[in-house]
């Protein structure tokens, strides 16, 4: 997991968002800017299977596809100009894996195969198992994907959250802090909530803060990192809770 | 909501949102409610109250400053956090605010910022603490400014008030620095004791210029609310410069009186002793109509140093020359600024409570010129109880090195920051327990600390529970070589000497007083031989109490000395009167000196001396030339003449 500098006592700025590097690039192909690339499409690769899949490939089918598409995608010049022209990173993706799909590009990929693809791992097992939990029969393509993709942004903030504390040596407290991120107002028993941590009860209402402004913090920044404007955050967030609603 | 069904895992839905939980996903949370906390306008669940979040640690900000090391958190206000950190590249302290992200409004708030903080950068003056740069990272806006090396005049102010003396000179220094800013435009808008440093130097620095408007919108009433001008306070579209001379007047009244301003004004004067010609000073700057204050910080300036100048209970001031301040020794005037800060830097850093202070007796004349130099008594040693010898040697602070202190074995101290160093006695009435008492401008402050000493570390807590951590220094002598052949028995200091490097001639007599003479004045004092082969001084200048070591070698007439920094003085011994000399007669001797036997030289350089006083003499001056010239076996007799008072 690649840790990014805090923001904690902000939330309201961000750090560069990679998907602006992409797009913003003088020389699209620049390192910087495929290091980017590549690693936005290492936390959002699943979104990816679950769409191959649902196009009614097999299992085995659509993980070569997706590491094919993958290998396009960080290829030189395999990004095209006009493909980058979207304000989000997650437009950009679907319409791409798409194109890619209806295109004849995987017809010749066994010419690919042993490429620079297959040193992307990918978990297929694990993807898998959230393409057929994700409900996926019931969904458009493009429903699922969006779906899979909030899910993904969900399991990455929380993966940093808890590597930070893990790496702070505090993972017991994060085990139990982690359920006030949901909570709603008066669902927290501070006092009990801080005799499992140690603490008073004004001491445990600092923790819950704290904890619950570091995630704010991060999904933010998750957010960012997928849209070429700051400004876009809210509407994106917006946009991926009605994904999750459906 | 329409839940979708669910193929292959268990159908648990969220209590809250109804969602449908798959197993794997979000460590068992809602990924829903996961997703839509964020949305919320708060952190906190809805209708739960923001706890008061303690500001970020060093160790977190840590990442956002790669090219500096964030030492510690200085302190909080409502404008920000302020650091202090060490900018690697140029290796020199700074500190660094970060601005409160409640601060930070909108969009348009990084072009307003850039904007002031442009501003704010052209202000330099002594007076007013530098900004360095300014810029934002990872979100957080941050100003990186001059790091003062002391204290605020809210740390000063420990018991809630000030002598009128030491609360009269911050003054004029605050106005040259509002004075400066306002030709430039610049209100700062947020005068209060925090805003106001005093470094080590004695310097006052004014800090947070122009935040409050940086922070806020123009019409926004940014400020301090006790400190704030009425018309601030109320609001006003356009309020200006006037409004930090107000805040002035309320931080010169609470220096003076320890509190802030009622709403119905009571002089100062009534509520404690002080020369009623501040009363008018204050109340003019508290006019609550900005028309009636004193127009510019000048004017303002201009009043106090007139009665910082001008003696209390002199005849009408329009008739009197004011006396400038730096009449005679300017060397001496300086001296004093800096022991004054130096001990108030002491009192609030080290200590930060004052269990009493005995006042000078001149409370608004100009204490450089307050009085002849006074030889010491010798003091009563025996009374000195036994202590803890753990403490007993050389520490220095465990951050930058200063301030350093050495308690000797005697029950004598002596603190040293760096640019002035302090002398006292501390004892230590139980382990663990120890009252420090210094002496600085005729004033005496009394300190109590706990402490602890463990190894080479020694903690020291104020009873405001402030810790200073310190480190023993091994004396090291920075070149033995030069005292390897000499003697260094205490007899062989005995005799006046003269510094090759600045002409000042030294005496050490052989019951323990000395005496400097620098040209035009001599300053008394004693000396005494410690353990370690050093000598210590312990002289009283000007009311300032200073105590110093340093190890010495004589070698024929040359003596060598090497204090504990390390510097090295060589002195030359200065040729006593030949002793076949002749005994004066009694039509040469001064009147009153029979007793001396002084001989016929001894006798016309004292006359001489005499001469050129042109009949006005300082006493102890008198009796300092006297001994400088006397040979040992004559101190006796001068001792005798000296105690009785005779001239």
């Amino acid at each position: 997991m690649k840790t990014t500098p805090s923001t904690d006592s902000s939330g309201r700025m961000f750090p560069v968002t990679r998907w602006s590097i992409v797009v913003g690039a003088r020389d699209e192909n620049s390192g910087e800017s495929m290091a980017a690339l590549e690693d936005l499409c290492r936390t959002y690769w699943m979104p990816l299977y679950a769409v191959v899949r649902r196009y009614g490939h097999s299992a085995e089918e659509a993980q070569d596809l997706t590491q094919e598409f993958f290998a396009r995608l960080l290829q030189k010049h395999g990004l095209q100009a006009a493909d980058r022209d979207k304000g989000r990173f997650r437009t950009f993706l679907v319409v791409a894996l798409k194109r890619f799909l209806a295109n004849e590009w995987h017809r010749d990929r066994a010419v690919k195969r042993g490429g620079r693809w297959e040193k992307v791992p990918l978990d297929t097992h694990i993807a898998e198992r959230l393409y057929h939990e994700s409900g996926a029969n019931s969904l458009t393509p493009e429903q699922l994907f969006d779906k899979r993709w909030a899910l993904t942004l969900i399991e990455t903030c929380l993966g940093r959250i808890e590597h930070e504390y893990r790496d702070a040596g505090r993972a017991a407290e994060f085990d139990v802090l982690k359920v006030c991120l949901t909570a709603g107002r008066g669902e927290i028993d501070y006092e009990s909530l801080g005799k499992s941590l140690g603490l008073n009860g004004g001491a445990a209402r600092v923790a819950v803060h704290r904890i619950r402004k570091r995630y704010r913090s991060i999904f933010r920044e998750e957010i960012a990192r997928t849209v070429r404007d700051d400004k876009d955050v809210d509407e994106e967030m917006r946009n991926l809770l009605c994904a999750l609603t459906r | 909501m329409d839940p979708s069904p669910n193929q292959s895992g268990p159908a648990a839905t969220c209590e809250k949102c109804g969602t449908t939980l798959a197993s794997s996903t979000a460590g068992g949370l809602c990924p829903r409610c996961l997703l839509e906390m964020n949305l919320a306008s708060r952190t906190m669940p809805d209708g739960e109250p923001s706890p008061q979040v303690p500001p970020p640690t060093p160790e977190e900000i840590a990442d956002s400053f790669p090219q500096f090391e964030i030492v510690e958190c200085l302190g909080r206000g409502g404008m920000g956090v302020v650091y202090k950190a060490r900018q690697k590249s140029l290796d020199r302290w700074v500190a660094i605010k970060l601005l409160a992200p409640e601060r930070v409004h909108d969009e348009r708030f990084a072009e307003h910022f850039e904007r002031e903080a442009r501003t704010l950068a052209k202000l330099t003056h002594p007076n007013i603490v530098t900004v360095h740069d300014h810029g934002e990272t990872d979100g957080l806006f941050y100003i990186m400014m001059e790091f003062v090396d002391g204290v605020n005049l809210r740390d000063l102010m420990h018991e809630g008030k000030m002598e009128p003396a030491q609360a009269l000179a911050i003054v004029p220094e605050i106005c040259a620095s509002l004075e400066f800013a306002h030709g430039r435009g610049v209100v700062h808008r947020d005068i209060k004791p925090e805003n106001i440093l005093i470094d080590r130097g004695g310097r006052v620095k004014i800090a947070d210029f122009g935040i409050a408007a940086l922070v806020g919108s123009e019409a926004d009433s940014s400020g301090t609310p006790p400190y704030m001008a009425p018309e601030q306070e109320a609001g006003a579209s356009a309020i200006d410069h006037r409004a930090d001379i107000y805040a002035l007047g309320v931080v010169l009244y609470e220096m003076l009186t320890g509190e802030r301003p009622a709403r119905d004004l009571i002089a100062p004067s009534r509520k404690v002793e002080i020369d009623v010609r501040i009363d008018e000073l204050v109340l003019r700057a508290l006019e609550k109509e900005p028309e009636r204050r004193y127009q510019t910080a000048g004017d303002l300036r201009t009043m106090v140093e007139t009665l910082r100048t001008i003696p209390r209970n002199t005849a009408d001031p329009e008739t009197v020359e004011p006396k400038p301040a730096d009449t005679g020794k300017p060397a001496f005037v300086f001296r004093w600024s800096l022991a004054a800060a130096a001990l108030l830097v002491f009192a609030a850093i080290w200590v930060n409570q004052t269990d009493r202070t005995r006042p000078a007796a001149n409370e608004l004349t100009n204490a450089g010129q307050s009085g002849p130099p006074t030889l010491k008594a010798d003091e009563d040693q025996s009374a000195y109880q036994p202590l803890d010898d753990a403490v007993i040697g050389l520490w220095e602070s465990a951050g930058d090195g200063l301030p350093r202190i050495e308690f000797f074995a005697d029950g004598t101290m002596s603190w040293d920051d760096g640019s002035m160093s302090v002398g006292g006695n501390y004892t230590i009435p139980e382990k663990g327990r120890m009252k420090m008492e210094m002496t600085s401008l005729g004033s005496t402050a009394v300190m109590s600390i706990r402490y602890a000493v463990s190894g080479d570390m020694l903690t020291a807590i104020n009873p405001k529970g402030h810790r200073e951590e310190m480190r023993r220094v091994r004396m090291g002598i920075a070149d033995p070589a030069a005292l390897r052949h000499g003697n260094n028995s205490a007899d062989a200091i005995i005799g006046n000497w003269q510094k090759n490097s600045d002409q000042t001639r030294t005496e050490f007599f052989s019951d323990g007083t000395m005496s400097i003479h620098d040209g035009g004045t001599n300053f008394g004092g004693n000396f005494r031989l410690l353990d370690d082969g050093r000598v210590k001084i312990d002289m009283t200048v000007y009311g300032t109490r200073t105590i110093s070591t340093f190890h010495f070698s004589v070698l024929d007439d040359v003596m060598t000395t090497i204090d504990p920094s390390g510097r090295m003085d060589v002195f030359t011994r200065v040729p006593k009167d030949d002793p076949s000399d002749e005994p004066a007669d009694s039509s040469e001797t001064p009147e009153g000196l029979a007793d001396l036997k002084l001989t016929k030289n001894q006798a016309a350089k004292i006359n001489q001396w005499l001469d050129e006083k042109g009949g006005v003499v300082d006493p102890v001056e008198y009796a300092n030339y006297i001994r400088s010239i006397l040979r040992d076996d004559q101190l006796p007799a001068f001792r005798r003449i000296s105690q009785t008072g005779g001239r």
